[in-house]
């Protein structure tokens, strides 16, 4: 830190002067180059190519299997995989094949809107609170630190039985009470790029607070936004199957794959194929979220990387 | 050369944890003495001795086959608040579990639902006087003993009435007016039949006779707990401090049971040591005359049931009883180690209908929901696999008597099996035609769409709510699950204040939409007579909206009936106002499925006799403690 | 900064109303005790009073909140209705030191292995270790809590008898005579809490660092020939923080408040599943006990976070 303010020029201006300068152009290359340095990553892409696949067979698969997902055969209840029934079936004979399926399509859109919904949140407030010191950051602030300490589990269960559960309504429950941590960190990061010598460069030259915030800080605030985008999303997925444990799930026969696999967990020892399966979408889904997350993080953000 | 460098970091770091978590326990260690003082004086050698048992799975082998020894450990879920079951903040089964190891009653239930005498020598005599009053006389058995040494005599049921009674506001003809002053024993069941008692004529230490002022069906229900007299308190008030932790100035208070309270370290576990004053079991399930083989019991609390199987599946507990699940018949049923032992207990799932709906006030569309119900597959699909034959293949038929006790009649044969064409047939004669998608609808009335909700948690049930979800859809019901966890379902579905008023005034007052279908569990017992209220006009037991005054009158009289066969007939004839549409119109607002039944696992490997019991109010897994023995 | 304390303290005053408050009329509008006589078929009036004079069903939500803020106050906690009418004070510090007992080494572990596997995973960015250390570590995302802890028990309790044990502390209590006893009874339950709550610290932490190790003045730093290790201590690590101090934040006021998949899967006897039941036996005086715990605590950990934030950057100012 004493280096830093040691050699003020070199640490602060300019960068400020870089962009100013390099505005013009960068509009017009920044898309390609990011897309360039995207494409460099071959885990990205493997993950990119993974959740097309998986989403593909989650929405076209069902038109393929035999069985739909909420065919009741009590004969054939609870066996394990087999050619008829290639992830087995449940405890109504319903086919897990055909359940995973539907289960992957709720999980996915869940994961993707909880995650994006609440980051956005997030970043709005937490940029908003970092930046204006005030009433503003006081209000959000209270605001959270509410939140914050409210059990969630609490907070869940009123808002679940209040709002009913439906795959939509459920993200935006989950979004409401993820975004803490996304602002919390979106404002330690303005409150420190803040005092940043480039950014009062800017302010000091009369650059209005919107301009400041979506020039200077957020693209600063981008790597650790996609971290928790990528995070939220294993999350969202989690917490919903958490909620369905607590019977304010997707109602029956609709299911997810955290229901799936709070399904399967009590034969956990002797059918380990009713959770390994579900389990094994979900990773793959978090995983491949993760790789794409962490490709897009270096894309956007041309100075992390290098070696 | 940064990857060398790196490892050792690691290789330290996870070093340095491991004396962290080490210095850790010292802390805990320190602490954790402090938390001792406040539980009880259990012996250290008494301890270190179930330690033992506990950590090798199969128990200390110096026990001598049949001998007596060891302790048992029950898993179970639940933890009671106190011990006061008549407390209104509790009254839950674990309770009366816990009690029926260590108090008696006059009456005890065996596992075929029905009364044998406990304490009593033999069947009370009924005599009915002139002017409608009867007097029981009753023999207590000989040589009865509390497990303090003192002897257990008439006195204590004369006690156990009075204790109950007394500080409670009376009516001039001396019955106990509800809601009773602050000086009454709690008593969440109600005085019904109490109140009816007009004094206990004490003849000598074993001979007694109970005066009522009418007849009352239930009586042997009464005293199905005597309290101690010496111990128990010298007032209301005292026994409502003392029950709590079971226990007087003096210390625990004594038992009449197989086993004596011994000591409870909250969230943790509760221990219980043998009574060896005890008289013997005189249930007809009991094999053991004697005290019992076990040293005591230990009951560890553990919350989640996944959890239960486990500590079963690994040696550290040797009996648990769960929630019926399927999990439990995949996990232990295949394996031979464990043994898994089931009853048909007086607990009844149903499915009960709000008449006040649009659809379903026509009683032909709550016939077409009997008949697109099909229980043969419900019972084949998921219960006989974990119970075998215990439950009948075609369901339960009938609210008031269980499928186990003598006097029971199915009255819904004739929906029994899949009839989605008599289903539909039905629907049509009341105007309801096929949408298009397979569900029908009425040019007024509108969709087929009815909620069922039920206490959300429970996977069996559950997994029953889809069950007939499927059913009905295939006989043109669309079934819409709305399920709300755990007891807040009762209050906020058919308990709500807006839901009773819409069925107390037959939909002119409160909110008759709150619901449509409920599916919960009723407990029933020996005496059915309790299960009338929930068809009478305006009862709190009565949701569903039920009507009828010739039932409402004969529910009056069924409890008064003194000859047996009679008063089974009128019972029967109760259940037809409710499972039929044969009586009245007004009719089939409930669809009784099956009983619930109760479901044991335990360590055969372990036990080589377990006597385990239904989970009626006053029987429980430790109903035959006195016959669990290790092998 | 003491006074910066201070003032924040004090104006956590209105956050602790607001939340206790909500709290507490959730617990009161959701759980009505009368709702557990709702089957009972023959139960009388005196029940019902019971009940009513028991839980003060008589009055108003936000009465009952106002008296029950009196008396706590006053240093009067209540009874816990949902246990024996117990004095909450008892069960409150009773079951407080299981939880701590239980947090504190799931913390430490997690703070370290966290912060280990992330420097580690940044250093090797797109290397095998990283994908390893992230894969791993997402792996315990994808779990729910209850499924890897079930798995532990049947993996260490079961197939491996005698290890560890689904309820370690089974019948000597939670007295933990031992540190050997303590270890064996905390090792799974707090495997568990690591295991799911190591990928936020691990990909936070890598995220951070990388950040930080592109910064220009690290690259002069290097430029003007400070060591590699050097750069990587004192520039890398302290501006790595400021995410990371409010990550530990976090971490520690959910691990401290309880754990309730953990604990009930483990039977642990602390604050995590006492707190469900209580709250839903509308037990006010119980839940408000450690609902208030848990606000403290979070208020208190923001607390330090942002004066840790004074500490590792001097520009930022409390005023």
């Amino acid at each position: 830190m004493t280096d830093v303010i040691e050699n003020p020029i070199v640490a602060g201006a300019s960068p400020s002067i870089e962009e100013s300068q390099g505005l013009a152009e960068k509009s017009e290359s920044v898309g390609r180059q990011a897309w360039e340095r995207f494409r460099r990553h071959r885990l990205a892409i493997i993950g990119t190519v993974v959740l097309i696949v998986l989403a593909a067979a989650f929405w076209i698969g069902p038109f393929f299997v035999s069985y739909g997902y909420e065919e009741v055969n009590i004969i054939d209840r609870a066996q394990g995989p087999s050619w008829d029934h290639p992830f087995g079936t449940d405890d109504l004979g319903r086919d897990l094949l055909a359940r995973a399926l539907r289960g992957g399509q709720f999980s996915l859109r869940i994961a993707i809107f909880t995650a994006v919904l609440a980051t956005s949140i997030g970043l709005v407030m937490g940029a908003i609170s970092g930046y204006f010191a005030g009433v503003a950051d006081g209000a959000i602030n209270f605001v959270i630190n509410v939140l914050l300490t409210l059990p969630a589990l609490v907070l869940l269960a009123l808002l679940g039985r209040e709002f009913g559960a439906r795959p939509n309504t459920m993200a935006v429950i989950i979004a409401l009470i993820s975004w803490l941590r996304a602002a919390r960190l979106v404002r330690g990061q303005v409150l420190s790029l803040k005092e940043m010598e480039y950014v009062q460069a800017a302010r000091a030259a009369g650059a209005g607070p919107f301009r400041i915030i979506r020039t200077h800080l957020v693209p600063n605030l981008v790597g650790i936004l996609l971290v928790e985008v990528t995070l939220l999303a294993g999350t969202a997925i989690i917490l919903e199957s958490t909620l369905s444990f607590l019977s304010l799930g997707v109602q029956p026969p609709d299911t997810t794959l955290g229901t799936l696999i709070a399904e399967g967990k009590s034969t956990l020892d002797v059918r380990p194929s009713r959770v390994l399966i579900p389990g094994g979408l979900v990773t793959a889904i978090i995983l491949s979220i993760n790789f794409i997350g962490d490709a897009m993080r270096d894309a956007v953000d041309p100075k992390s990387g290098i070696e | 050369m940064r990857e060398s460098k790196l490892l050792k970091l690691l290789a330290m770091l996870f070093a340095f944890t491991l004396v962290a978590a080490a210095c850790g326990s010292d802390d805990g260690d320190a602490a954790g003495d402090e938390d001792t003082t406040e539980a009880t004086d259990a012996p250290a050698e008494e301890e270190e001795a179930m330690e033992e048992t506990t950590t090798t799975a199969p128990p200390a082998p110096d026990v001598e086959e049949g001998s007596s020894g060891g302790t048992l450990i029950w898993a179970h879920e639940q933890e009671p608040p106190d011990m006061h079951l008549d407390d209104p903040n509790n009254g839950l089964s674990i309770t009366s579990w816990l009690r029926s190891a260590l108090i008696e009653g006059l009456y005890g239930i065996s596992g075929a639902t029905e009364y044998y005498p406990e304490l009593l020598a033999e069947e009370g005599v009924v005599t009915e006087n002139e002017d409608g009053s009867v007097s029981i006389s009753m023999v207590l058995r000989d040589g009865l003993m509390w497990s303090d040494g003192t002897p257990l005599t008439a006195n204590d049921v004369s006690y156990t009435y009075d204790i109950i009674t007394e500080g409670c506001d009376r009516e001039d003809d001396g019955s106990i007016v509800d809601g009773g002053s602050e000086g009454c024993v709690y008593f969440t069941g109600g005085y019904t039949g109490t109140e009816l008692i007009t004094s206990i004529e004490v003849a000598s230490d074993t001979e007694f006779t109970i005066n009522m002022a009418s007849f009352f069906a239930g009586w042997k229900a009464l005293f199905s707990e005597v309290y101690a007299a010496h111990a128990y308190g010298a007032n209301a008030d005292e026994v409502n401090a003392n029950l709590p932790e079971w226990s007087n100035a003096d210390g625990v208070l004594p038992s009449s049971g197989p086993m004596i309270f011994e000591s409870w370290d909250r969230g943790v576990q509760m221990n219980m040591v043998r009574n060896d004053a005890y008289h013997g079991s005189n249930s007809p399930d009991a094999v053991n005359p004697g005290v019992a083989f076990v040293d005591g019991v230990q009951v560890n609390f553990v919350a989640d049931t996944d959890t239960q199987i486990n500590s079963l599946k690994s040696g550290e507990a040797h009996i648990i009883m769960t929630q019926p699940q399927l999990a439990f018949g995949e996990r232990l049923s295949t394996d031979e180690n464990f043994t898994v032992a089931s009853s048909a207990g007086p607990v009844y799932e149903h499915w009960g209908l709000n008449v006040l709906n649009v659809h379903l006030s026509d009683p032909l569309v709550r016939e077409a929901l009997a008949y697109g119900i099909d229980k043969t597959e419900v019972m084949a699909g998921l219960y006989t696999p974990l119970f075998g034959d215990s439950l009948p293949a075609e369901g339960l038929g009938n609210t008031f008597w269980m499928s186990n006790q003598s006097a029971y009649v199915d009255h819904q044969k004739m929906y029994e099996g899949p009839q989605s064409d008599a289903a539909k047939a039905n629907l049509e004669a009341a105007g309801y035609a096929d949408s298009g998608d397979g569900i029908y609808e009425h040019p007024e009335k509108g969709r087929l769409t009815l909620r069922v909700g039920t206490t959300g948690g429970n996977a069996l049930r559950e997994l029953q709510q889809q069950l007939i979800q499927a059913q009905l859809a295939a006989s043109g019901f669309e079934i819409v699950i709305d399920n709300v966890d755990g007891g807040a379902y009762f209050g906020e579905r058919p308990f709500s204040e807006e839901a009773l008023a819409a069925a107390a005034s037959g939909g002119a007052e409160g909110d008759p939409t709150v619901w449509d279908i409920t599916q919960f569990a009723w407990v029933g017992g020996p005496w059915p007579g309790g299960s009338a209220p929930k068809g009478i006009t305006g009862n709190g037991n009565n949701p569903y909206g039920h009507s009828n005054a010739d039932y409402d009158v004969r529910a009056g009289e069924c409890d008064g009936i003194v000859d047996d066969a009679a008063r089974a007939d009128c019972y029967n004839e109760l259940d037809r106002y409710t499972t039929t549409l044969e009586i009245a119109d007004t009719g089939l607002f409930m669809i009784p499925l099956t009983q619930k039944p109760s479901y044991y696992g335990y360590l055969s490997s372990v036990l080589q006799g377990a006597g385990v019991a239904p989970d009626a109010q006053g029987a429980g897994p430790l109903a035959n403690v006195v016959d669990f023995q290790f092998s | 900064m003491f006074i910066f304390a201070v003032r924040r303290i004090v104006t956590a005053i209105p956050v602790l109303l607001v939340a206790t408050f909500i709290t507490f009329w959730a617990t009161s509008a959701v759980s009505n005790p009368l709702d557990r006589l709702a089957t009972c078929q023959t139960c009388s009036q005196q029940a019902y009073d019971r009940l009513i004079d028991l839980y003060d069903l008589d009055q108003p939500i936000p009465q009952r909140y106002v008296s029950w803020i009196g008396d706590f106050v006053t240093g009067d906690m209540g009874q816990a209705t949902s246990q024996g009418e117990r004095p909450v004070s008892e069960i409150f510090w009773e079951r407080g030191l299981n939880t701590i007992l239980l947090a504190a080494p799931a913390f430490v572990l997690l703070t370290i292995v966290g912060a280990v596997t992330g420097v580690y995973s940044a250093l090797r960015q797109y290397k095998f270790g990283d994908y390893a250390v992230t894969s791993v570590s997402y792996l315990g995302l994808a779990m729910p809590t209850f499924f890897f802890g079930l798995l532990l028990q049947v993996v260490f309790a079961i197939w491996i008898p005698q290890w560890f044990g689904v309820k370690p502390f089974w019948s000597s209590g939670m007295h933990l005579e031992s540190p050997y006893q303590y270890l064996r009874s905390v090792t799974l339950p707090v495997l568990t809490l690591m295991f799911v709550l190591l990928a936020g610290d691990s990909r936070f932490i890598r995220a951070a660092v990388l950040d930080i190790k592109s910064a220009d003045y690290i690259r002069t730093a290097r430029a003007k020939g400070v060591s590699n290790r050097k750069v990587i201590t004192k520039h890398l690590f302290r501006n790595a923080m400021i995410p990371i101090v409010t990550l530990w934040s976090l971490n520690a006021a959910a691990l401290f408040s309880g754990s309730i998949i953990t604990e009930t899967i483990f039977s642990w006897p602390g604050y995590g599943r006492l707190f469900l039941d209580a709250a839903f036996q509308g037990d006010v005086d119980l839940t408000m006990a450690i609902a208030l715990a848990i606000t403290v605590l979070v208020v208190l950990m923001n607390l330090l976070a942002d004066l840790m934030y004074g500490v590792l950057d001097p520009r930022i100012r409390y005023d």
